[in-house]
This record gives structure tokens, sequence and C-alpha cells, in this order.
């Protein structure tokens, strides 16, 4: 029986041989002075994959039509076992998510890790805030309650205010002259379809970069040339 | 300071290694048990089709005299709410036990009503469907007319001063003496 090429690891790992595969992934070389500020990506990610994962659970008790968006969230809230946990974690970890997120950047922005040979991984990571911001968005109208109604009725007409396209764009976004019923399942289906998948495609290929070069090494003080 | 393993002493490596995979499986397991919970509860809840919902006091049936009631059937489904308007005739013979009458005619659905008199039935009280000129005795038995059966019940029970009803139908059966 063959084993492993290094000759260690368990039944799994006898029968697909991994180790090859993986430890590029995960026994990289790290440069010195890396610290806590270089975890808020994967910080980020964390909280993708557990708004991920809740959000497929709210989902099952969610109903995207005007008449019954906020009963059945009321339903999730009061009726559901520890629904308004679940609920209340997709909730937070979306705000954190924003949170981290800007963190992130304004780490990769301040340290510089955004130069030379990394400039690729900071336009995508541009585009994931985009999608964070809009999932963020949408994911606000969905109890359909005053605050959200009115939020996506002002953040939309905000996107209406540019010259010559304002309108064009707002109509699109809510998918009619004025939030209403229409607008929910579209702001649904991105929600939870069309932004999450983006997400998770283009994080991958931020990902993806980030272990194909390396983290960047912390910057470092340049001698005063006087 | 740095002391070399001994025997069966965990490295330095293996404890962050250990540390990582405790901490790492305790929140999963914070975020996975609350959902298994979650997924589960249709089939864990205990819940019964149905409400009783209080329809009339007895104080409010005289004894004797049908009494045709209005109500509100509430049902919470979910989170959709549906409310109907719905009727029924409640008979009492002696104050305790009540009988509640859906009020549809068993021959084809129409609303029958409560005639004190008439020459239906001899001159006696009964319940009278215009339609189809059905005649039922108060105890619901067909007197006359194409009724196929007696008049109907709707699930009731009696608590305290309440009359109360569920949203089912007993049908309407001969009671062979």
């Amino acid at each position: 029986m063959k084993a492993s090429r290094n000759g260690r690891g368990g039944w799994l790992e006898e029968r697909l041989d991994l180790r090859p595969l993986l430890s590029p992934l995960f026994d990289r070389k790290i440069p010195a002075g890396v610290g806590w500020f270089y975890t808020l990506g994967s910080a980020t990610l964390l909280t993708f994959v557990i708004l991920a994962v809740t959000g497929i659970f709210l989902s099952m008790n969610y109903s995207p039509s005007p008449d019954h968006a906020w009963d059945s969230i009321q339903y999730i809230d009061d009726q559901v076992p520890l629904g308004s946990l679940i609920r209340g974690i997709h909730h937070w970890s979306a705000a954190a998510m924003v949170l981290l997120v800007f963190l992130h950047m304004l780490r990769v922005y301040f340290m510089g890790a955004y130069k030379y040979p990394r400039e690729l991984t900071w336009v995508v990571g541009v585009f994931l805030l985009l999608l964070v911001m809009g999932s963020g968005f949408t994911g606000y109208l969905l109890p359909w309650d005053q605050k959200a109604y009115w939020a996506t009725t002002v953040g939309t007409r905000i996107a209406g205010a540019v010259p010559l396209i304002g309108e064009f764009v707002r109509k699109t976004l809510i998918g009619g002259p004025e939030v209403g019923p229409a607008t929910l399942p579209r702001f649904y289906a991105l929600h939870m379809l069309a932004l999450p998948i983006l997400i998770a495609l283009l994080s991958g290929f931020h990902l993806f970069m980030v272990i194909r070069q390396g983290i960047s090494a912390p910057p470092k003080r340049k001698e005063p040339s006087s | 300071m740095h002391q070399p393993a001994q025997g069966n002493s965990v490295s330095r490596r293996n404890f962050l290694k250990y540390s990582i995979y405790g901490i790492g499986g305790l929140i999963s397991a914070a975020l996975a048990v609350p959902l298994v919970r979650y997924f589960f509860s249709p089939a864990l809840g205990s819940a019964e089709g149905g409400e009783w919902i209080v329809v009339a006091r007895k104080s409010d049936i005289p004894i004797g005299q049908p009494t045709l009631i209005q109500y509100e059937d509430r049902k919470i489904d979910s989170w959709i709410v549906t409310t109907h308007r719905k009727s029924a005739w409640i008979v009492t013979q002696d104050g305790q036990d009540f009988v509640v009458y859906d009020p549809h005619c068993t021959h084809l659905g129409c609303p029958y009503t409560w005639m004190e008199t008439g020459e239906e039935n001899k001159g006696q009280p009964h319940f009278h469907c215009p339609c189809h000129e059905g005649i039922y005795a108060i105890d619901g038995t067909v007197i006359s007319g194409p009724p196929p059966r007696p008049l109907d019940r709707v699930l009731s029970q009696v608590e305290g001063d309440a009359i109360m009803v569920k949203d089912a139908v007993i049908l309407g059966r001969a009671e062979k003496g």
C-alpha cells in the first residue's frame, strides 16, 4: 500500500494524498512582524461564512412579499425556536462584516500592502467592498418595516440624483417608479443569490492571489536621511 | 526555562494546534446547535390543529330556543392569519348541554332558519330551509324534505360559562334507535 508522500497522515491522507495540495495553502511562510492587523481579512471571511449559513436558515421562514415579509420576520423572532438568535447572529455579523471590511481596507492602505505586485488584489478588494455594501443595503429592506422602507427610498433616490442616468439607475434598482411590491423580491434575489455568489467568487480570487503572492511584509521605518 | 518534552507532555506546537481546534470547534458548535434546533423545530413542536374559540356565554342561549350566533374564526398558520366570519345555531334543552349546529342545510348548503310556528311541522317549532323545504326538528333530525342527513354539528365544548367551538364539522348522522 502506498503511504502518503512523507509517510505521515491518517486514513484519509493515505487515500487522498492531500498534503502536497494543502501544504502550500496552509504552511506558508509569514513575514516577521505580522500581527493581529493581518487577521482582519480572515475575520471578514468568517463573518461572510456565518452570514451565508444563518441566511440560508432564515430564508426558510422568510416570505419576500409586502403582505407577509414583516409577519414572517415576527414569526422567526417569536415563534421559531432560537429564531431570534439566528436572526440576531445574522444582523450583528452583517454589521461586523462592514466594519471589518473597512478596517481590513485601512490596514492594507496604511501599510502600503496594495503596491506591486498586489494591485489586482486591491482592485478585486474594492469590488468586494461594493458587494458587501450592496448586501447590507439590500438586506436592510427585507424586514419591510418603516425604517427599511424609508432607508431604501432615500438610498435609491440618492442614486436617482446622478445626472443623466440617475432615474434609469433608480428605477432599475427598485424595479418600478417607487419602492413597492416589485422592490422586495428584487432586493431579496440580489441579497441572497446574486451578491453572495459574486462575493464568494471574488473573495476566492482575492484569497488565491494572497496565497500566490504571499502576505506583504510590514513596512519598515526608513532611516532619517538627514 | 525551556524544558525538553518529557514523557507524554504536549509540545508547544501541539498545544497551540489543539487550542485552535478546540476554540474553533466551540465556536462552530455554538453556531451549529441553534441551527439544528431551528431546522428541526417543525418536527419537535407539539402544535395541534385548530384552537378553541369562545363563541357564546351559557347565559346568552335561552333554553329550548335555538340561537344564531356570529363569530370570527381566526386562523394562524405560521405567519399567515386569516379571518372568516362564521355563524352557528346553538341549542340547549337544559342549560347544561349545548349543541352547536353548522348553519347550512345538509341538502345543498343553504342557510336555514328557526321557525316558531308554521304548517310544515304540524305547527310545531322547527328548522326550516327555504331552498327546497328541508325541515329539521330541534334535535337536528330530518322531518321532511330532501336533506340526506340530520344537521351537521360543529365541534364544541363548554368550559365554565364559555361555549367554545373548534373548526371541525361533525357530519350529521341519523341516530337509529
